[in-house]
């Protein structure tokens, strides 16, 4: 069956050097929600902004039920845009201030051709769906709290009734409590809507938990994709694994990476990882590892992967931390 | 050194705070913001054992990062600061302003959560750090000052020790310059390090990186660390004390794993239903009700603060705030309500 959505070989480089996508495979079914999970400078948002062509690909394809958007052009273009949807990370900026909740919702449905009397019910519908009392309707972006402009920013992405909605850092902004709210919202509305989401976010318990699917990205490359479960039980991807056990407050053995990601304008050469990955051979270092299935519906892109952890020494955190100072933290490149 | 009219309570407390490295004494914080004035503080107490760990815990506007700023003294003259806070036997609230900027940095010192707060752009990073040690110890030469700056970068793990003594901020990575910032702020050795959510900025494996550190230096150079966060897994994560604070009050004190494990007050074991993690079912976070009050809003809520919401908030909530009292040996818990449920797991305002 096609699916909902498919991405190949999505590639951009900025006119500033910046590789921020550099060739990666993602698909989305019907109704399913797939997370994309990575540090700054992975890619991730402008993944989506090239999903969306918000942004123009340098090369790739994206297929919306088979049909390649990135030929689309006028109004076919149009509706492909009703049916794919974006919430933005930034919920202040993501809503015009001038704009009261109802304008801002309504000014995607006229976008949509929607007519006026449809617009009218389809608005009470929607702030209704996502828990917001019609009193809110008149009311500006700086009257609202941070949740409430969150709730509002997916009822806007909502009003088009998309296939898929697209979410960056849609809860990064706010406190635990109320993150809570809005992740139970989504999940709720996600499954009596049956919309399919791609869900961006460098918090990896929050995707754990609302995803059935994972893709891990570093440095413009998806290095690991897995069901959520399986991820979090099984990564094969040294920086997956590393990833996990970064997380604050989980027990189990704390792989601390040398240094920071390098910088996207001087990606390493072979594997992106392999300048901070302690597992890293010559090899690692030649070749680009094409991402592989593993089984399970788990993808790995790691020529190493296929080894037991426990049999290499450099999982014992003490190693680690021995080969510490001597290492290459500070170079984008590895030696 | 407490008044004799002080109540017995304050003067068993004040006696256990002697031994500390840093004691908060009921402070209050009013800050005075363009025509309005911000009770951002109320009456928050605590104290920090040498070598000891303090964090504390609240989301947005509920005074933490407030509590810090007035220890360090950073508020301008129209913030009114009551209460104490000794350091070594002395009040620094009372402390001239002279005393108070030799104090900073040499026996408490900040890291804040956004480095660039504490690095100059347009000046080298070895500079600043010479200028520092130099300002506290007037006998230290230039040569030794630049030496001491490069064992500074090494010790908080910078690669190349010398290349970054001679960078300028913006030619380093967001992690690096936190840790640029950490030497800073540990360059005098102070007896206490104040940190204001000095990961949260930073990308996940650079937050462990620089937890460790954290956690090591303060080990090898005996500091107290009272550290303010939001993220319940850094808090596991360094262990210590806890004061959670809920809209300008501590609501909950005591040792880490005890309070995050049988949470006393409504506010925490909400806060923490609310964390997604393994074995939490997709949906099934059970979040609280509403947001968090504004630093405006919570001085002006009558009774218990966090009454509005509350799901065993009764009308007794709605009249006084409730004293912080002991629920159990070194735990002490602001809700005289409600009751957790016994047996530990899932709990449930």
């Amino acid at each position: 069956m096609t699916p909902l959505l498919e991405v190949t070989g999505l590639h951009k480089t900025y006119d500033n050097g910046v590789r921020a996508v550099n060739g990666i495979d993602l698909h989305v079914d019907r109704g399913e929600t797939l997370g994309v999970v990575g540090e700054s400078g992975s890619g991730k948002s402008t993944a989506a902004r090239l999903i969306l062509r918000l942004t123009e690909p340098d090369a790739g394809a994206v297929r919306l039920e088979g049909e390649d958007v990135l030929a689309m052009r006028g109004r076919r273009l149009r509706e492909a845009r009703g049916r794919m949807q974006f919430v933005p990370q930034d919920p202040a900026s993501a809503l015009n201030p001038r704009m009261t909740v109802r304008q801002s919702i309504e000014f995607n449905l006229r976008a949509h051709r929607w007519p006026a009397p449809a617009r009218r019910e389809r608005i009470a519908e929607l702030l209704d769906a996502v828990g917001l009392g019609a009193e809110m309707s008149g009311r500006r972006p700086h009257e609202l709290s941070g949740g409430q402009v969150q709730r509002v920013a997916l009822a806007r992405a909502l009003a088009t009734r998309p296939d898929l909605v697209i979410c960056d850092e849609p809860v990064s902004g706010l406190d635990r409590s109320v993150q809570a709210q809005v992740l139970n919202l989504l999940v709720r509305l996600q499954r009596e809507l049956g919309v399919a989401m791609i869900f961006i976010s460098h918090d990896l318990t929050v995707v754990e938990h609302i995803a059935d699917r994972v893709a891990v990205m570093y440095l413009g490359t998806v290095v690991e994709e897995a069901s959520a479960e399986r991820l979090w039980h099984n990564a094969m991807h040294p920086y997956s694994r590393a990833l996990l056990s970064a997380i604050p407050g989980t027990s189990g053995a704390r792989i601390i990476l040398e240094g920071d990601p390098p910088s996207p304008r001087a990606v390493p050469s072979g594997c992106v990882f392999s300048s901070r990955c302690a597992y890293a051979i010559d090899e690692c270092r030649r070749a680009v590892p094409p991402l592989e299935d593993r089984g399970a519906h788990q993808r790995v892109a790691c020529i190493r992967a296929p080894i037991a952890w426990a049999e290499l020494s450099p999982l014992d955190p003490a190693s680690l931390n021995a080969s510490r100072g001597a290492s290459n933290g500070l170079t984008a490149h590895p030696a | 050194m407490v008044s004799t009219g002080l109540a017995a309570t304050a003067r068993a407390s004040s006696e256990r705070d002697d031994a500390a490295a840093l004691a908060v004494d009921d402070l209050e914080v009013v800050i005075a913001a363009t025509g309005r004035r911000v009770h951002a503080v109320q009456g928050v107490s605590f104290a920090v054992a040498p070598g000891g760990t303090r964090i504390l815990l609240g989301e947005s506007g509920c005074g933490k990062s407030a509590t810090l700023r007035a220890v360090m003294r950073l508020f301008g003259r129209d913030t009114v600061i009551r209460g104490r806070v000794r350091l070594d036997g002395h009040d620094l609230l009372t402390l001239p302003d002279r005393d108070m900027r030799s104090v900073r940095g040499r026996d408490v010192a900040l890291v804040p959560q956004d480095p660039n707060a504490a690095l100059d752009p347009l000046r080298r990073v070895g500079g600043q750090l010479a200028e520092q040690l130099r300002a506290h110890q007037p006998d230290m030469g230039r040569r030794q000052a630049s030496r001491r700056a490069e064992e500074l970068l090494h010790m908080v793990r910078l690669p190349d020790p010398r290349s970054a003594a001679r960078a300028f901020p913006h030619e380093l990575s967001g992690g690096m310059r936190q840790r640029v910032a950490i030497a800073l702020a540990v360059s005098c050795s102070p007896k206490v390090l104040l940190a204001d959510e000095p990961t949260t900025a930073l990308d996940v494996t650079v937050q462990a990186q620089i937890l460790e550190l954290l956690a090591g230096l303060q080990q090898t150079m005996q500091m107290a660390l009272l550290l303010v966060t939001h993220d319940v897994g850094v808090v596991r994560e360094l262990g210590g004390s806890i004061s959670v604070m809920y809209a300008g009050r501590v609501v909950e004190d005591g040792a880490v794993a005890d309070v995050l494990d049988r949470p006393a007050h409504p506010y925490l074991a909400g806060l923490l239903a609310s964390q997604p993690g393994p074995g939490v079912a997709r949906g099934g976070l059970i979040p609280i009700a509403g947001q968090p009050p504004s630093l405006e809003e919570s001085a002006l809520v009558r009774g218990c603060a966090f009454h509005e919401r509350c799901a065993s908030a009764r009308e007794q909530c709605t009249r006084a705030q409730p004293p912080l009292v002991a629920v159990r040996p070194g735990h002490d818990a602001a809700c005289p309500v409600w009751n957790p449920p016994q047996g530990g797991e899932a709990v449930q305002p």
